[in-house]
């Protein structure tokens, strides 16, 4: 739901083949942004339906002028992301005016647009109700998050790309890439070739050029990816190429932490990844870090002793350099709410902690001065598949933050999609529907926001049967996640 | 042969055809290479003979069209869609300056420019796969060659499942090369049933489906239009059908319809549309109810009413100009004829007429055919108006078995025509079916005379819609479907060579692979459950 929204009562019809201007804007559109997202605009409404009603003689919107504020077109953190749509009803030629300070901005103001237009199956044309229109939009929060998780499962490179799209849908701006965790490694490293070995299977993997595609084509719709690698717990996979990443061959996880050879080859790691990742953050993990196999382990025991050290040190040694790696190949850090929750004021301050275990973090990090992004997995993860649609939208991240200060270190959200029932197969229907209501939730004003999820019901499974007319397989909203339909019906009342 | 087939590839196939015949006598199994391992094509060709060489494949391959059918637009878009799929979007500019690659152009000859897509059109295609200077080869490169530009197109599949990406070298390669395959299928009728009057499915899901079916060589889409729960498609004649859609929004326009014919002919699929007369088609009474026997007794349509026949014989004629395939279905399934009994209106007209519902049933089946053969298509029915009134049944009629096994004998028999669903085996809803026991669904089960086998024009998987919807078809219909359309297309003694837990399975599993890589939601194999998520992390090779 749009910041504020005015409308009319007249219903106006979209010219099949409307085009686009860019009159007062001081963007050239170079690299084509905004033209390709206003031809998917015109495909997304277009539906391939045949348009062929007669147009009436007025009441004809014919183009859509987009005026870009700034010349910029790389997408950074914290880029406006505003825009004002106004469709007015008078006007010779009739056009639709876009106006923002970027040209995400603008990509946003097309998506909004999409939305109003639908195929009219008895005039045979795009129709426009409700006009004029005059709507001025911005997000809530910075950072509108959803983890993928291609090391339980391989997600092939085309399936990412339906993600993608389907998240801009729901004006989502961060993909939260969990590439590699204990299972598997299946990206491409060239400065530790073998790293690739650890990939489930010979074909599934990504080439640094698959990298850099999905880069480019999130970048393009205004979707930042967050590249993340999980040191030094969720790591296993790394040692099949070098064991010696494994503190022994019966132990293997976490990462040996007396070697300077594993902080080597998370340098290269991280520095192969900045010339692909060029999203200001990287993610480095942390959570869920057993110390056991360091105990265990004669030669690392042995280093702790030398360097009076316990586990927990270890631990927090790991994390911080790790972090300093980070931060000389320019990247901010993100890292999981442990690395807090142990030691909170050793973090870089810097970072910006990634809160799931419990819903009370959030608070704690941001009176620390620290950012937050908020996915307490109660409410959050969709691999929680008993967790409702009505939870997510009611899921609020500034809960129990008053100061307006802090609330604005909380930098948004983030919805995770954990894989380890998840693939090819069932990837979008458990996202969808359910994303869509936190996205609304990161986006929409609180005053905007609905306090009662029965007011929300027939817009998001509108928005549901939307996304299953651009292909998207959103789940219905009756039932837990991803459930079937349960019997035969109209796509809006399941 | 086309006459303008230039010498070496005439020599090039006779070559091959050589090898292929010796490689006949000595009959190795066509589901392994020759060096052992499965063969990774899916369905299996009918004959196969492979070598050691591994061939790199130019990013930029060219199309290298031959014969009156190479240069049709429906072979290059073809083309371009399957260049797409083997070579990532980066491909191009990844390409070596000046690099040399063993295949840098496909040769695709066709003989024929007839763009005729008909129940029975010629499938076949040969593929020589070779590097220049090989022993067996004169000349380096690709070749398909196909009697029509269908046979063509599932040649291009094939090729497609022949290219792999070599993730050391970054190339595609052609692996086991030099590859020479000739194939053709074993039935003509290959279907998949998708039902939008359950669930509405859009235009863009359709296609989805499409594209997934033309992967594994289906070439029928058995679109159930409209059944007593909705009436999505829009019919000129008529109009107010339409009324009978779920929502305004659940709905398809002739146009959408064309659509998706051309866009399944451009993969070599044909689409048979439904109407399901007389039982299932309460959804019709929405716009007209007087096709009701009456508003509190709505199924099946009036049969006393001069009006119903009209309404089917517009709906027939609106659809003559969507559906250009030779078989249209005409349901006949599941008629329950107590409406008819009670209903003071019909019940006289019987009297008069003295028929009973059975004779009415009868009545209506065989009128609804007259429509439909008036109009040039061959009437395909549901079972049990064989079962019900054989001997009375047009002989022109397709018999579409679908209760259980053991009814394409019995219609075989009497000489009619028969498409094998059973559905113990071929339904797709059905998901206690796991994959084997869809693989194990013989058409031609207990029909030992060859005339009689003949008769069975192929089968079809069934993907009923009460609990799919696009949220959940693809996976409900993949990977499973699979397994019918290879027993479909595959020669019986290929099929029956295999092992069905190693062989078949690894195949299969490679397979559903492939469908994930192009972007199709095909579900884990080994799952006892059809459309379960996987069962905890791993590869999808072996899930």
């Amino acid at each position: 739901m749009p910041k504020t929204v005015s409308h009319g009562t007249q219903r106006l019809y979209v010219k099949k083949d409307i085009t686009m201007s860019m009159v007062g804007s001081t963007y050239s559109d170079e690299k084509s942004i905004l033209k390709d997202a206003f031809q998917r605009m015109v495909d997304l409404i277009t539906l391939n339906h045949v348009i062929d009603g007669i147009n009436p003689s007025s009441l004809v919107l014919t183009c859509v002028n987009i005026v870009v504020h700034t010349p910029d077109d790389e997408l950074n953190f914290g880029a406006d992301e505003s825009y004002n749509l106004t469709v007015p009803t008078t006007g010779d030629p009739l056009y639709a005016q876009i106006e923002a300070q970027t040209v995400f901005g603008a990509l946003h103001g097309l998506q909004t647009f999409s939305q109003l237009c639908y195929f009219g199956f008895t005039s045979r044309l795009i129709e426009l109700n409700s006009a004029p229109w005059i709507i001025t939009d911005a997000p809530r929060f910075p950072y509108r998050g959803l983890l993928i998780d291609t090391a339980r499962h391989y997600l092939p490179v085309k399936i990412i790309k339906g993600v993608i799209d389907a998240m801009t849908y729901s004006k989502l701006n961060v993909l939260h890439w969990h590439i590699v965790d204990e299972q598997s490694f299946p990206i491409e490293v060239p400065s530790y070739p073998k790293l690739w070995n650890g990939s489930y299977s010979y074909s599934e993997r990504y080439t640094m050029s698959d990298a850099i595609d999905i880069v480019r084509y999130a970048e393009r719709r205004g979707v930042n990816v967050l590249a993340e690698i999980d040191v030094p717990g969720h790591a296993r996979s790394w040692g099949i190429g070098y064991p010696s990443l494994w503190p022994s061959d019966i132990c293997r996880e976490p990462l040996d932490v007396s070697k300077n050879f594993t902080f080597e080859v998370i340098d290269g790691i991280l520095s192969d990844f900045s010339k692909v990742f060029k999203f200001k953050f990287a993610h480095l993990g942390g959570d869920e870090v057993n110390t056991s196999c360091w105990t265990t382990t004669p030669h690392i025991e042995g280093w702790l002793n030398n360097n009076h050290m316990n586990v927990s040190d270890a631990y927090r040694d790991f994390v911080l350099r790790s972090q300093k790696i980070a931060i000389s190949h320019g990247y901010d850090i993100i890292n999981w709410e442990e690395t807090f929750n142990n030691f909170g004021d050793k973090l870089d301050r810097k970072t910006v902690v990634h809160n799931w275990l419990g819903e009370d973090v959030a608070p704690k990090v941001v009176a620390a001065g620290l950012r937050c992004i908020v996915s307490n997995q109660d409410k959050w993860y969709l691999d929680h598949l008993d967790a409702s649609w009505e939870g997510f939208y009611m899921n609020e991240p500034l809960k129990g933050i008053n100061d307006t200060k802090q609330q604005q270190l909380v930098i948004g959200g983030e919805v995770c999609m954990w894989g380890e029932e998840i693939d090819a197969s069932d990837i979008e229907q458990t996202i969808w529907p359910r994303a869509a209501a936190a996205a609304e939730r990161l986006w929409t004003p609180t005053e905007k926001l609905a306090n009662d999820t029965r007011f929300v019901t027939s817009r998001l499974a509108r928005f549901r049967c939307l996304l299953n007319q651009r292909g998207v397989a959103a789940a219905p909203l009756a039932g837990y996640g991803r459930s079937s339909p349960t019997g035969p019906g109209p796509c809006v009342r399941q | 042969m086309p006459p303008n087939v230039p010498a070496y590839l005439l020599l090039a196939l006779i070559l091959a055809g050589t090898a292929a015949s010796a490689a006949r006598r000595h009959s190795p199994p066509v589901n392994a290479t020759s060096a052992g391992a499965p063969v990774y094509i899916w369905p299996l060709p009918s004959s196969a003979t492979s070598g050691n060489r591994t061939l790199t494949v130019d990013p930029d391959l060219a199309l290298d069209p031959k014969g009156p059918g190479g240069a049709s637009p429906a072979v290059a878009e073809a083309f371009q869609r399957y260049r797409g799929l083997v070579f990532a979007p980066w491909a191009h500019a990844a390409r070596s300056r000046g690099g040399r690659y063993d295949v840098a152009k496909l040769t695709v000859v066709v003989a024929s420019a007839n763009e005729t897509l008909a129940l029975g059109v010629d499938e076949s295609y040969a593929i020589y796969v070779a590097a220049a200077g090989g022993v067996n080869s004169i000349v380096g490169g690709a070749t398909i060659e196909a009697n029509t530009i269908y046979g063509a197109i599932r040649g291009l599949e094939t090729f497609s499942q022949l290219c792999v990406f070599n993730y050391d070298t970054k190339n595609v390669e052609v692996r086991n090369a030099p590859w020479h395959i000739l194939d053709e299928p074993r039935f003509p009728f290959r279907g998949l049933l998708l039902d939008t009057s359950r669930h509405y499915l859009p235009v863009d899901v359709i296609k989805q489906v499409i594209d997934s079916m033309s992967f594994a060589k289906l070439n029928v889409l058995h679109w159930h239009i409209i059944d007593e729960q909705s009436f999505p498609l829009e019919v000129p004649s008529y109009p107010n059908l339409w009324k009978g859609s779920y929502s305004k929004w659940e709905r398809y326009t002739v146009e959408d319809a064309q659509d998706i014919v051309s866009y399944a002919k451009k993969r070599g699929i044909n689409v048979m549309a439904e109407i399901d007369v007389p039982g299932h088609a309460e959804s019709w009474g929405n716009g007209y109810p007087k096709l009701w026997p009456s508003p509190n007794c709505t199924e099946p349509l009036d049969v006393s009413s001069n009006f119903t026949f009209e309404v089917i014989s517009g709906i027939l004629s609106d659809m003559r100009k969507i559906f250009p395939f030779g078989l249209f279905h005409l349901g006949g399934d599941e008629v329950y004829t107590g409406c008819w009994n009670v209903t003071p209106h019909v019940k006289q007209w019987l009297n008069k007429h003295n028929m009973t519902t059975k004779d009415a049933y009868k009545y209506f089946v065989l009128k609804a055919q007259e429509l439909a053969i008036k109009l040039n298509w061959i009437p395909v029915n549901w079972e049990e108006t064989f079962n019900s009134f054989k001997e009375n049944l047009n002989p022109l009629t397709v018999v579409h078995n679908w209760l259980g096994p053991g009814v394409c004998p019995k219609v075989v028999e009497k000489g009619f025509r028969c498409i094998m669903s059973n559905q113990g085996v071929w339904y797709l809803d059905h998901l206690d079916v796991p994959w084997e026991d869809v693989y194990s669904g013989e058409p031609l089960e207990g029909i030992s005379n060859k005339d009689q086998q003949k008769l069975v024009l192929g089968g079809e998987v069934c993907m009923w819609g009460e609990t799919a919807d696009t949220s959940d078809v693809l996976q409900t219909i993949w990977p499973r479907a699979a397994a019918a359309a290879e027993r479909m297309w595959s020669p019986l003694e290929a099929i029956s060579a295999q092992d069905l837990e190693t062989t078949v399975l690894s195949r299969l599993h490679y397979f559903r692979c492939l469908l994930n890589h192009r972007g199709i939601a095909a579900a884990p194999v080994t799952n006892y459950y059809a459309r379960r998520p996987p069962i905890g992390p791993g590869s999808c090779f072996v899930q």
